[in-house]
């Protein structure tokens, strides 16, 4: 079947969350109305210097710190020369030959399990302008208020097989910048492009086949989408013989193809050299000490945690980790009630059910209504066997309508305790067992099945507040005194 | 949400007790001035005590390193996190200038993490 090795390496675009802009004092800020956010130095007016951002740098750091880069302490800022009208200066600062991160590599898992995908480095570098074209205009216009956008763009080697495998690396850069806390991973407002250069090449050759680069995706579908097609059309040309041209290509997300953009010259001749305006960066061991030591826990780190401390299974722990602010709302109801294995199913099953159905997004856990100690709460009622199960769930309903009253005061209110007076339990199961001549002749003569008919009825006369283990017993006691 | 540079209760040794554990168990590292001793924490968020004896020096020099140290604790609270950890000054200390004291914790946190990233390596192999 395999005839074909597909060899896929991306360049991630991540940006960074900082104040301002890489070069210069104006907001980096998403929305705002066009060219609001533009400072002389985005604009390229004469005269102006670019301003280094120390927290980009930082957040350039700890990135590298978090995928086991080597850090360059000196790296050197380089002029990259194209002309577009998204670039005012007709340049764009980036990196070229000594980058801030080299090495490394990112933790990926899919169906095949877990891999290291190596990268080849990390640089920092400014955003363009947005070129905006409307359909039938005769002129295009543009938006600077993403030039000087501080950018990350991580490379990899060009080492990924196949579609899972660079979703999974998307998804796994995501999840690791989310938790670094440099960049917001949203997608729509494009905080994080793909590019993926794809070529295939017969089984067993060692030779790369020609490359096409597909632009600008920005979601991890999209990713998988691109990559797939491409794979199929560049073994479809080798097959009829022909020739795979460097291309740079679009992707098109409603029909789910790639369209040529422009075909590329070996290597554009971009002029690189080092920005006389800016100094070479020296970063302090102190500074990367600093860095080090106030690493977060990253995505994997806690997933393995959740397993073997916690106790959870692999898929639970897999959708606890992927978003950040979920985590932390567990590990913050754990603080409450330590029963992880308990606190995670209502987190996974009822809250984020309950997130999704009021519209929220599993990183928007901390605006709902309920805050994370009220999830310990509900847990520990259970455990302490205050409530069933079933009343649980009525309960959760009632805490999210109803944040601010305390779930013991709730319970109460509704008459919701579990029924633990053996007595009165019992009483109801003898009344039962004496209306009920026929169910209990069946039951003795060996059909289990009645046991659930009475605990049926037991349960409406509790209104489901029979603690049912308890009540199971009761009733099987007491039917096997009529044995006699 | 707790303010970010507050230093709660609950994320504090308090009893002899706990400081005496992570001392007998915890893995340690040795700065200029000061020493560090870890061990895996019970507490989600970790926690974290200091020791400085009189043997640094008369009472409002403690007390200033003290709040030193706490408050480069508090803005850097992923240094103990999952952890107890016990901070120890030791007399060099009193030399040390604010500047000093920072880069002496945070060289001393990134040994500390290298020697219980060893520590773990060995028990693996180990057990």
């Amino acid at each position: 079947m395999a005839e074909f090795d597909t060899v896929i390496g991306l360049e991630c675009h991540v940006q960074l969350k900082t104040e301002s802009k890489l070069f210069s004092p104006a907001p980096n800020r998403f929305g705002d109305a066009p060219n609001a956010n533009v400072d002389v130095v985005d604009a390229g007016l004469p005269g102006v210097l670019p301003v280094l951002n120390e927290k980009a740098v930082q957040f350039a750091i700890q990135l590298g710190l978090a995928l086991g880069c080597k850090i360059n302490l000196k790296n050197v800022f380089a002029r990259k020369h194209y002309f577009y009208p998204d670039l005012p200066k007709g340049y764009q600062i980036s990196q070229f030959e000594l980058p801030i991160c080299e090495g490394g590599s990112v933790e990926i898992q899919t169906s095949q399990g877990r891999k290291k995908i190596n990268l080849t480095r990390i640089h920092m570098e400014e955003d363009a302008g947005k070129s905006m074209h409307e359909a039938g205009a005769p002129y295009s216009q543009v938006d600077y208020n993403r030039a000087g956008t501080p950018l990350l763009e991580v490379v990899t080697e060009p080492e990924i097989q196949n579609a899972e495998e660079a979703m999974a690396f998307f998804k796994s850069l995501r999840a690791t910048v989310m938790y670094l806390g440099i960049c917001d991973g949203n997608m729509e407002e494009g905080s994080m492009r793909a590019d993926a250069n794809v070529s295939v090449k017969p089984v067993g050759q060692t030779e790369l086949g020609q490359r096409t680069e597909i632009k600008n995706l920005n979601s991890t579908r999209f990713l998988g989408q691109a990559i797939d097609f491409e794979r199929k059309r560049h073994i479809r040309m080798v097959k009829a013989g022909e020739e795979i041209k460097m291309q740079t290509r679009l992707f098109d997300p409603d029909k789910k193809e790639t369209r040529s953009m422009r075909e590329k010259e070996e290597a554009h001749d971009y002029r690189y050299f080092p920005d006389p305006d800016l100094p070479p960066l020296v970063i302090e061991a102190e500074t990367l000490d600093r860095l080090k030591c106030n690493l977060p826990e990253l995505p994997f780190a806690k997933l393995d945690r959740y397993q073997t401390d916690l106790g959870l299974s692999e898929y639970d722990a897999g959708l606890l980790c992927e978003e950040q602010q979920v985590a932390a709302y567990f590990e913050k109801a754990l603080l409450t009630q330590p029963n992880a294995k308990a606190v995670a199913n209502w987190v996974l099953n009822s809250l984020l059910a309950a997130l999704n159905e009021n519209g929220l997004s599993p990183e928007q856990i901390f605006q709902c209504p309920l805050k994370p100690e009220r999830i310990g709460q509900l847990v520990s009622m259970l455990e302490q066997k205050i409530i069933t199960s079933k009343i649980a769930k009525q309960l959760f309903e009632e805490m999210w309508q109803n944040p601010n009253a305390e779930p013991e005061q709730i319970v109460e209110d509704k008459g919701w305790k579990v029924e633990r007076d053996e007595g009165a339990l019992l009483k109801i199961i003898t009344d039962l067992v004496a209306n009920h001549p026929k169910e209990v002749q069946q039951y003795l003569g060996g059909k289990q099945k009645v046991l659930g008919f009475f605990m049926g009825q037991v349960m409406k006369q509790t209104k489901g507040q029979a603690e049912p283990k308890e009540t199971t017993e009761l009733l099987k006691k007491h039917l096997e005194t009529l044995r006699e | 949400m707790s303010a970010p540079l507050a230093f709660p209760k609950t994320r504090r040794l308090l009893s002899r007790r706990d400081f005496l554990r992570v001392q007998r168990r915890g893995a340690r590292a040795k700065g200029n001035g000061l020493v560090l001793i870890a061990m895996p924490g019970q507490h989600e968020q970790g926690r974290a005590g200091l020791v400085v004896s009189k043997k640094v020096g008369k009472a409002h020099l403690r007390n200033l390193i003290k709040r030193r140290l706490r408050h480069i604790l508090r803005e850097n609270k992923n240094t103990f996190a999952r952890r107890d950890l016990v901070v120890m000054a030791l007399p060099q200390i009193a030399d040390h200038s604010f500047e000093d004291l920072k880069k002496d914790f945070f060289h001393t946190v990134s040994a500390l993490n290298q020697n219980i990233q060893r520590r773990k390596k060995k028990r693996q192999t180990n057990g």
